[in-house]
């Protein structure tokens, strides 16, 4: 069961994602399509459950996927307080499938969301029929067994078209349909053989159509105490019961007739006509009337041949094929060293200058560069996978704010590296919910300024380049720079005289400092700047950049660029005393050869005065504890900046730009202060990357900023 | 089952020296032994670790044991090697002085740590094996990597009273 556990998460996911999405489209204008498809998540989702055996979600789902029906009958007005209810059990879904092993503690919140769903179904007062009567026939039900309908869902969703000929078959001779569940004792030895055995007996009384697992990994022992086959076939059940448990080993066989019809749950159908033992009605029927709607729900039993494959297959499953990330990651690695390799054995092809080794080096040179781009995009995932959860987000936060406020999302396909999507997440969520809060106003001070009173967010995504661009925008009041610098003032981040210096842009800016925004009161006036400096960190790690525009009145607008991987960047390589260093290019402004003459001392510390700024400088040997620093005719400087700090490191050489793989130093080592990670070279020598963030946060660069405020 | 297993259980163990001293660890910990190869410093971290290396693309950290064990850094010659080991899932490298042999050990000839200062060097070994007339210190190799905690090369070392005891 271990092995489908993940597979259940990853689409239960899917589902509920679905759901959602279904949900807030309902809200805005209800059409049937969304809810035949929130309809048939909740149905996939029902039945993925009870092949699991997770009764609570079975159960709540269940009941979702009978009010939705009810809904798509017209019997229930769609209303938010509808919708919020069905947000209410999505979130409880949610929440059980992120507890999958704590499940019980949730029994009374199911119980009551449960009671809930029913309330509302009957409550439109409308004749509800939708307690079936499948156990009337299954007298071999054991209390607390799930419903057959799921057993006869769940095959059906795993069954091949050959498979449902064979059913079709028997049916058609009069055969019935049964799920045998076999349960063997814990700890049994050769389970395989005991599964044969099962077989065997089972085969006497009638035809095996199929098992799960599957019969391959019943003979691999793939499996783990229990297992299912669909039998068809007049069998005496009582006998074959016995037959089964007669076998050692075994702890409980359970035989259930699957009613391949039955008493449908909707209230659309009739209730029938006192035969519903003797010929019950399709349960798949659900499925098959949201695929031919006309179709009338008198249909006869025989109206199985008419099953089409299930809604299921919509789902463009043979697309996609799911991969461990593990697999992908160690897949990349291996591509990286294939391009450490290639460079080494470009130079020394360049030694021996012989025009076919030349030739066929420029071939191999070309695949594996079109090889790595390849694998690159493996990686790459759409940052819809982000997006997706914010207009929930923005919905709930609008309600509670009693706002009005649209969201609006574009260029979702955007694809970016894995481990990036999953880090952009909080710092647009900060910005969402600053946008709500305090970029889109009251709605009477919308209208009083002239603006539509149902505010604007747009959430956009799009390539540039190698970057990936983000931008949040509201058409909310926006942010006063001459506010803001005041308010900075206030704060002590800056000086008088820095404030008559600053253009509006570098006031606004300023939103970014730590320190800025610790007050309500801040917010409230600059209307922005609950934790942008986390914003900002956030996105810096990634190496990104944060950009933010405003139009006092009009709104504001904050661009994030990330590069498109973390997996390779481009760095410069410089040579600080006996070693090499790569600094990643994002973080570097500039690069200065500086006179010693030019450099004055302020507290001990170095610096010199760049364009009218005072610039710290420091030697990159010292800062990384490597050694002293030394006198030299003239000092490369690379001018390194992460956020508001801006600092000079002194190098030996600069020795030029190289595209290298990060590699982790290892969970052994703990994080080293200025180091972000390792590269290997051409020459197989491993060049650390220098974290310029962690390197200027160190206290000898604050020590320089102190002297530049004096 | 146990019985059998019990009489003939043996441990193989990867021998290297540091100083004078014979050491050994689980063969079952060892990945591999290197020579000697070029080492890039890793700046402010522990001061026993000598860097990192380059091993087939991967990045591994490289302890000296020297530097553990407080002991004079002496030239590396032709005989240094680098032990690579796997220690909570992460492999580390180890410069040792030279590696003797890899042997097997009965259970039987190995003795738990005398504890002589019970608490701190019981910590850092997991017994001492005993080849005919050589003793053979087995490291904790989790213990001595994870801390950092000074410990002092007698301080995992036999006292000549107990060298006597333990061959007896």
């Amino acid at each position: 069961m271990e092995e489908y556990r993940d597979l259940f998460l990853a689409e239960a996911q899917e589902y509920l994602q679905d759901m959602t999405r279904c949900l807030l489209d309902m809200e805005k204008n209800s059409n049937s399509e969304q809810l035949t498809e929130m309809f048939r998540a909740a149905h996939s989702l029902k039945g993925m459950a009870g092949t699991m055996g997770y009764e609570l979600i079975t159960g709540l789902t269940h009941e979702m996927e009978s009010l939705l029906d009810q809904l798509r009958s017209g019997k229930a007005a769609i209303e938010t307080g509808f919708v919020n209810m069905l947000f209410e059990a999505v979130d409880l879904v949610q929440l059980l499938v992120d507890n999958l092993d704590k499940q019980e503690d949730f029994n009374r919140e199911v119980a009551i969301m449960q009671e809930k769903l029913q309330g509302w179904q009957e409550n439109p007062g409308k004749e509800v029929a939708f307690k079936s009567d499948t156990l009337e026939q299954g007298e071999q039900l054991q209390e607390g067994k799930p419903p057959v309908r799921e057993s006869w869902i769940s095959w059906k969703e795993i069954m091949n078209e050959f498979e449902k000929e064979m059913l079709k078959d028997a049916l058609s001779r009069g055969d019935n349909i049964y799920h045998v569940h076999v349960c063997l004792l814990h700890g049994c030895l050769l389970k395989s053989v005991r599964a044969y055995m099962v077989l065997k007996a089972v085969e006497k009384q009638g035809e095996v159509i199929k098992t799960m697992p599957p019969l391959q990994a019943l003979e691999e022992e793939n499996f783990d105490w229990e297992f299912s086959l669909l039998l068809v076939g007049r069998p005496d059940m009582e006998a074959l019961k016995k037959s089964i448990e007669s076998i050692a080993e075994i702890e409980s066989a359970d035989i259930l007739p699957v009613n391949i019809e039955d008493k449908p749950e909707t209230p659309v159908t009739a209730p029938l006509n006192g035969d519903s033992a003797a010929a019950p009605l399709f349960p798949g029927k659900v499925s098959l009337l949201m695929e031919n709607e006309e179709e009338t729900p008198e249909e006869t039993p025989r109206a199985l041949p008419k099953v089409k494959a299930p809604s299921l297959s919509a789902r463009n499953v043979e697309k996609t094929v799911r991969v461990e990330t593990a697999k992908l990651d160690s897949l990349v690695n291996l591509v990286g060293e294939l391009i450490i390799n290639r460079t080494r054995v470009v130079d020394l092809g360049k030694k021996v200058s012989d025009e076919m080794l030349e030739s066929s080096l420029e071939q191999l040179e070309r695949i594996t560069t079109e090889l790595q781009n390849a694998v690159m995009t493996l990686r790459m995932v759409p940052i819809k996978q982000v997006f997706d959860r914010f207009p929930r987000m923005v919905r709930d936060l609008c309600l509670e704010r009693n706002k009005e406020v649209e969201l609006l999302i574009s260029g979702e396909d955007t694809e970016l590296d894995r481990t990036i999507v999953n880090q952009v997440g909080d710092p647009l969520v900060h910005l969402l919910r600053n946008a709500v809060d305090h970029g889109i106003e009251e709605a009477e001070e919308r209208i009083k300024n002239g603006k539509n009173p149902a505010g604007k967010i747009f959430l956009e995504a799009h390539h540039e380049g190698s970057h990936v661009v983000v931008s949040v925008e509201d058409d909310g009041r926006g942010m006063d720079p001459q506010v803001i610098k005041t308010r900075a003032l206030e704060k002590k981040i800056i000086t008088g005289e820095e404030a008559e210096k600053m253009s509006s842009e570098e006031a606004l800016r300023l939103i970014f400092r730590s320190g800025f925004s610790t007050s309500e009161e801040v917010t409230d006036i600059s209307g922005r700047g609950v934790g942008m400096d986390v914003v900002r960190t956030a996105i810096e790690t990634l190496n990104g950049t944060v950009e933010v525009k405003s139009n006092s009145g009009k709104g504001s607008r904050f661009i994030l660029r990330f590069p498109l991987t973390l997996a390779i960047i481009r760095t410069l390589m410089v040579q600080s005393g006996k070693e090499v260093y790569a600094i990643p290019i994002e973080a570097i402004r500039e690069n200065l050869f500086v006179d010693p003459q030019e450099i004055k001392t302020i507290r001990q510390g170095k610096v010199i005065t760049l364009r009218e700024e005072v610039l710290p400088l420091y030697s990159l040997q010292e800062s990384l504890g490597m050694g002293q620093f030394r006198e030299q005719e003239v000092y490369p400087v690379v001018v390194v900046q992460t956020g508001d700090k801006k600092a000079g490191l002194i190098v030996d050489e600069l020795l030029g730009q190289q595209e290298v793989v990060i590699k982790s130093l290892g969970n052994f080592i703990n994080d080293i202060k200025g180091i972000a990670g390792a590269t290997v070279l051409g020459d197989g020598r491993v060049t650390l990357i220098l974290d310029v963030a962690s390197l200027l946060d160190d206290g000898r660069v604050n020590l320089g900023k102190k002297s530049i405020n004096h | 089952m146990k019985d059998k297993n019990e009489a003939a259980s043996e441990v193989q163990m990867v021998a290297f020296k540091l100083e004078k001293e014979e050491f050994a660890v689980n063969i079952q910990q060892v990945r591999e032994v290197l020579k000697m190869t070029q080492v890039t410093p890793l700046p402010q971290s522990a001061y026993f670790i000598e860097g990192v290396i380059n091993l087939r693309g991967e990045v591994i950290p490289v302890v000296d044991l020297r530097k553990r064990f407080e002991l004079d850094l002496e030239e590396r010659g032709e005989q240094t090697r680098i032990i690579i080991v796997e220690i909570q899932d992460s492999k580390v490298g180890l410069i040792v002085d030279s590696v003797t042999e890899v042997l097997r050990l009965s259970s039987a000839a190995i003795q738990l740590p005398p504890s002589r200062i019970a608490g701190t060097r019981t910590d850092f070994i997991k017994g001492v094996g005993k080849v005919n007339d050589r003793l053979l210190i087995i490291l904790n190799l989790d213990k001595i990597l994870t801390t950092e905690e000074k410990i002092a090369m007698n301080e995992i070392t036999l006292g000549e009273q107990e060298k006597i005891e333990a061959r007896a």
